[in-house]
């Protein structure tokens, strides 16, 4: 029994490694802009296919196509960020939402029209063998999740911590306005956060295409428990992100174990509303202060 | 130009439109049923403005409380022969009493949150209507009686499409008394600034779990009629797909007016029957719309319109100048 827990926690971290990175894009964004990005999902999947198009129709190789996509990625979130987003600077919440939603409907239904509906096959990046490791069984592309997952998120940390890029991204997230006035290039700062957001979502999602094959709507689970994910990890933290992520893997796989697989969602978000009762401001949130 | 020299014309177009669907004769029933089922997305429609445009409190999962509503009255139609008004009655009570689910952690969460907490509703509604086959009849559907109302049978294409334009009638009515209402003015603060709202004496948590059983009541009523349209309810109806077609109808018609939120639904209904037999195509559309109508257009048709009245008379303007908020 423990040894069944045990490997059912493993796949669920190594899942929660998606939902994770995702959820890291998505704060990447929020961190800097104070937007969230509805159509985080929709962009990774974009990128998706991308990578599908140079592999199976252009027989660029492998890797040379997944430095493509994720090139193609940062691009799509700089252009979203200059066009969409810097047009609605200190409009509502509410009309940021309306317009990253938008996006995600016109991503999907573009994408459906090019390419149809039917899920596309995409071979994994890497076919090594299953290895046992004390029974337990362990695949090389989930240990490789969980690895990039952990590098990722220390680059990210050391880039908010330690550059002066992060540092500008912090200081707009403060006060736009005086960040300008300080000579922060307020535009550039904020499509990069746009970029390595989306490029994010496209590393998620190019990680879950083997399983899910690649369709228009590939994404649509996997970005809603990224959003979980950030929410209780208090969106705005990495840590916490990461770590929600993580455990959110767990749950998610407990549930498809030992309850209702097709209750799995339903179930999370009434966990996730219990957690806000308690916390409003996620595990590892700071109080959000609202100023007039 | 007063307010009834538009809508005066628009329910006597309504009103006869059987009749010279009558005279053309062709495919009556399928139009019939079209417009029919509009008259109840527009319900939906308004009842989704009431929260977003009039409240600013966002609504991701709104197809969550149409279903709860669809599924009340044909459970109740099915099982105990409750009729047409009782059905959509206890399927708004029900919707209604789901929406403090969503109303109660929306007085804690913040725009972003909301959004999701409320997407997450809709696909659960949907999960669980999945799931649990014993009562919806899971992915089979569930069949309802021929439509009768207090006693009387509707069961005609013509009577049930005068149904749906009095209940569209009755829940435009409706809303718009209750704008105007403290209660309404409460909503209005509230969206424009919950500070300045709660220092002026608005409770803002309970106008927002207010302001969610009105809109989730509307929604839910608009099920319960639209089970009785369609003589049978199933999961697929009532997807996130049908969640953003209802939150496309809102930003599109220009949020904060009924005539904004009809008109919306009369454009997405009409583009989503139009595209329906290529995939991907009315959901790249209605995009491209919300995202257009948020950068060029921020009022929408609503807006649109208005520019235009305001061109003509000098009086329109100057009262649009002074009562922004007026729909």
């Amino acid at each position: 029994m423990t040894q069944y827990l045990l490997q059912i926690s493993l796949a669920g971290l190594a899942q929660g490694s998606l939902y994770a990175l995702t959820a890291l894009g998505l704060v990447v964004i929020y961190n800097a802009s104070t937007v969230v990005n509805f159509a985080h999902g929709a962009m990774g999947m974009a990128a998706t296919y991308v990578a599908y198009v140079l592999i199976s129709q252009l027989h660029v190789p492998v890797p040379l196509a997944f430095v493509g996509a994720i090139a193609a990625a940062f691009i799509l979130g700089a252009v979203v960020q200059a066009l969409l987003l810097e047009r609605l600077n200190g409009a509502p919440i509410l009309t940021q939402v309306v317009v990253t939603l938008g996006l995600f409907m016109f991503l999907e239904g573009v994408l459906g029209l090019a390419f149809g509906y039917n899920p596309r096959p995409m071979a994994p990046p890497i076919a090594i063998a299953p290895v046992t490791v004390a029974g337990l069984v362990l695949r090389p592309q989930d240990i490789v999740q969980l690895a990039l997952l952990v590098a990722l998120g220390v680059a990210l940390a050391a880039l908010f911590g330690a550059t002066k890029l992060g540092l500008g991204m912090r200081a707009i997230t403060e006060n736009t306005y005086a960040a300008r006035l300080m000579g922060i290039p307020v535009g550039r700062v904020l499509g990069t956060a746009w970029g390595l957001g989306v490029l994010l979502a496209a590393v998620a999602a190019i990680l879950a295409a083997p399983t899910t094959s690649v369709t228009p709507n590939m994404m649509d689970t996997i970005v809603v428990y990224g959003f979980i994910a950030a929410i209780l990890g208090g969106f705005g933290s990495l840590v916490g992100a990461v770590v929600g992520g993580l455990i959110l893997g767990v749950i998610v796989n407990m549930i498809d174990a030992f309850l209702a697989p097709e209750l799995a969602m339903s179930i999370v978000f009434g966990l996730l509303v219990l957690v806000l009762y308690v916390r409003p401001d996620g595990l590892f949130g700071r109080k959000a202060v609202q100023k007039v | 130009m007063p307010r009834y020299a538009v809508t005066v014309p628009v329910v006597i177009i309504a009103a006869v439109l059987p009749l010279v669907l009558q005279l053309i004769g062709e495919r009556q029933v399928y139009w019939l049923f079209v417009v029919s089922e509009f008259f109840v997305f527009a319900i939906v429609a308004i009842s989704l403005d009431l929260l977003m445009g009039r409240t600013g409190q966002i609504s991701l999962g709104h197809s969550g409380f149409v279903a709860v509503g669809a599924y009340t009255a044909a459970i109740l139609n099915a099982r105990f022969g409750v009729d047409l008004l009782g059905g959509a009655f206890a399927g708004g009570s029900l919707a209604a009493i789901a929406s403090l689910f969503l109303g109660v952690p929306a007085t804690r969460l913040r725009g972003h949150y909301l959004g999701i907490v409320t997407l997450g509703f809709g696909i659960a509604v949907d999960q669980i209507a999945l799931k649990w086959d014993a009562l919806t009849g899971g992915d089979q559907g569930l069949h309802l009686h021929r439509p009768t109302l207090l006693g009387l049978d509707v069961g005609t294409p013509v009577l049930m499409y005068y149904v749906a334009l009095i209940a569209l009638i009755v829940a435009t009515l409706l809303v718009w008394s209750l704008t105007r209402t403290r209660l309404g003015r409460a909503f209005a603060a509230v969206k424009d600034s919950e500070i300045a709202a709660a220092a002026m004496g608005v409770p803002v948590a309970s106008t927002k779990v207010v302001a969610f059983v009105c809109s989730a009541f509307l929604a839910g009523a608009a099920g319960g009629i639209y089970a009785f349209l369609a003589g049978f309810v199933a999961p697929e109806d009532f997807g996130i797909d049908s969640s953003l077609l209802f939150f496309a109808m809102v930003v599109i018609g220009g949020m904060g007016s009924i005539p904004g939120a009809i008109g919306g639904a009369i454009i997405v209904d009409a583009i989503k029957n139009a595209a329906a037999t290529v995939s991907g195509l009315s959901l790249a559309i209605l995009g491209g719309m919300i995202v257009l109508v948020v950068l060029f257009f921020p009022g929408g048709l609503k807006a649109l319109l208005r520019r235009h009245a305001a061109k003509r008379t000098t009086l329109d303007r100057t009262r649009n100048a002074t009562v922004p908020l007026d729909a």
